[in-house]
């Protein structure tokens, strides 16, 4: 039978990951002061891919005057995969920053104060200019559009009727 | 100071660097973004900075375009720097304060996990000059290797713990569905991955090898073999999910994981 001898060290070792096994337990709080969401950086968030849940998703429609709506179309970051992006990937990066942008928009809602407008807030007029500069300039005869953010589930498709937290007012180009 | 810890310093602050170096030319691309007309102009996002007229200045000033254009070209010959000579708590101090200012800019976070992990190696170095300038580097360095050792155990601990406490990872349901829904999804019906009799022991194998960080740490043969896999795992991210700054970040920790397994393993 091998003998195991544990140290001091082994024991402040063993100490610090079962305190992480119990914050995991725990669960994480959200984050209400705009400064520690600004420094977040120093506070990490290492919970990555971690659990199924709905996933907030922008939806565009336009339509020319005096038209019916266009089908809403999801603005999802799509790239082709190539072994040069390890090394430079700046547009897929930029895509998934305005993704995390829109999942900001999706938090700001569900914690906004009662009487509070959305349009408000730092994260709207961004997603709005967002969308603003996805549209094609090929459509501009289509000079109207909206936009709307849904709470999809991971396995079924939307529905918008029951998935959007978010429709804004008919915008002009 | 000791050989392998003089060693893993310099190999932190290269490393370091390269991770810097593929940030700053990506941010070069995108800077667009930030200027005027784009998403996260200053006069949208400068609503941010509302509650300090003086932090809300500051911004405003260094939010220009051709200031912040040429703060990315000084970022490029610092990080030069760091490469030819190594650190020194002035060129260290000026790489992180531009990195949290930048990072601020994109209200936190540009890549989240991965600018996290920069933070936390340029704060170890940053611990590593400030104790040199008063004690000793090799004090400062140890210090620093401590604090970004214990940052990236964290992090796979976490990350492993978060998904081994999840039902839909333990089964193999989560993989595919964050696979279709990722960049470069959709993910084809008749991708293997759909199957659970293939996601299953792929997410398991994930699960354990991040969940077994603290064996990582007894000796250094472990740590060694812990890191090789963490390249594996991070190329495999970068391949399925288009995280390429995952994998400098993280490899940039790897140094401090392996000098405290030495210290702990002897």
């Amino acid at each position: 039978m091998g003998q195991i001898d544990l140290t001091l060290t082994d024991g402040v070792i063993a100490f610090y990951f079962l305190t992480l096994v119990i914050a995991l337990m725990l669960g994480r709080r959200s984050m209400n002061s705009p400064w520690l969401f600004l420094l977040r950086s120093f506070i990490p968030n290492w919970r990555f891919f971690h659990a199924l849940a709905f996933t907030p998703r922008l939806f565009v429609r336009t339509k020319a005057d005096g038209a019916d709506w266009s089908d809403w179309s999801m603005m999802i970051p799509r790239g082709r995969r190539k072994i040069s992006h390890l090394f430079y990937n700046p547009d897929l990066n930029l895509a998934m920053a305005e993704q995390t942008l829109v999942e900001h928009l999706a938090t700001d809602i569900n914690d906004l104060p009662e009487g509070a407008q959305i349009e408000q807030t730092t994260t709207y007029p961004m997603v709005e200019r967002l969308v603003r500069l996805k549209l094609l300039p090929s459509e501009s005869s289509r000079s109207h559009f909206q936009f709307c953010v849904c709470l999809i589930a991971s396995d079924k498709p939307v529905d918008f009727e029951q998935d959007m937290i978010l429709l804004s007012p008919d915008l002009v180009r | 100071m000791s050989g392998l810890l003089q060693i893993c310093a310099r190999l932190t602050e290269i490393l370091l660097g390269i991770s810097l170096l593929v940030q700053t030319a990506e941010y070069f691309k995108v800077r667009s973004a930030l200027g005027d007309q784009g998403v996260w102009a200053f006069s949208l996002q400068g609503r941010d900075f509302r509650s300090s007229s003086l932090i809300h200045a500051i911004f405003a000033w260094g939010s220009g375009e051709k200031v912040f254009f040429w703060l990315l070209v000084l970022r490029v010959g610092a990080i030069f720097i760091l490469f030819g000579v190594g650190g020194s708590l002035p060129l260290i101090l000026f790489l992180f304060a531009s990195g949290l200012f930048i990072l601020m800019r994109w209200r936190g976070a540009f890549n989240g996990g991965s600018d996290f992990m920069t933070m936390a190696v340029m704060t170890g170095c940053l611990i590593a000059y400030g104790i040199g300038a008063t004690e000793t580097m090799e004090l400062g360095w140890k210090a620093g290797l401590i604090f970004i050792a214990i940052q990236s155990a964290t992090s796979y601990f976490i990350s492993g713990g978060v998904k081994l406490l999840s039902p839909e990872w333990r089964n193999g349901r989560a993989l595919p569905i964050f696979l279709d829904g990722g960049v470069y999804g959709p993910l084809s019906v008749h991708s293997p991955f759909w199957f659970a009799a293939v996601a299953a022991p792929v997410s398991w194998g994930f699960i354990l090898w991040e969940c077994s960080i603290p064996l990582a740490l007894l000796s250094l043969n472990n740590a060694f073999i812990f890191c090789a896999a963490g390249l594996l795992f991070h190329t495999l991210v970068f391949w399925y999910f288009g995280l390429n700054r995952f994998v400098f970040a993280w490899l940039s920790s790897y140094p401090a994981l392996c000098f405290i397994a030495s210290v702990i393993g002897g």
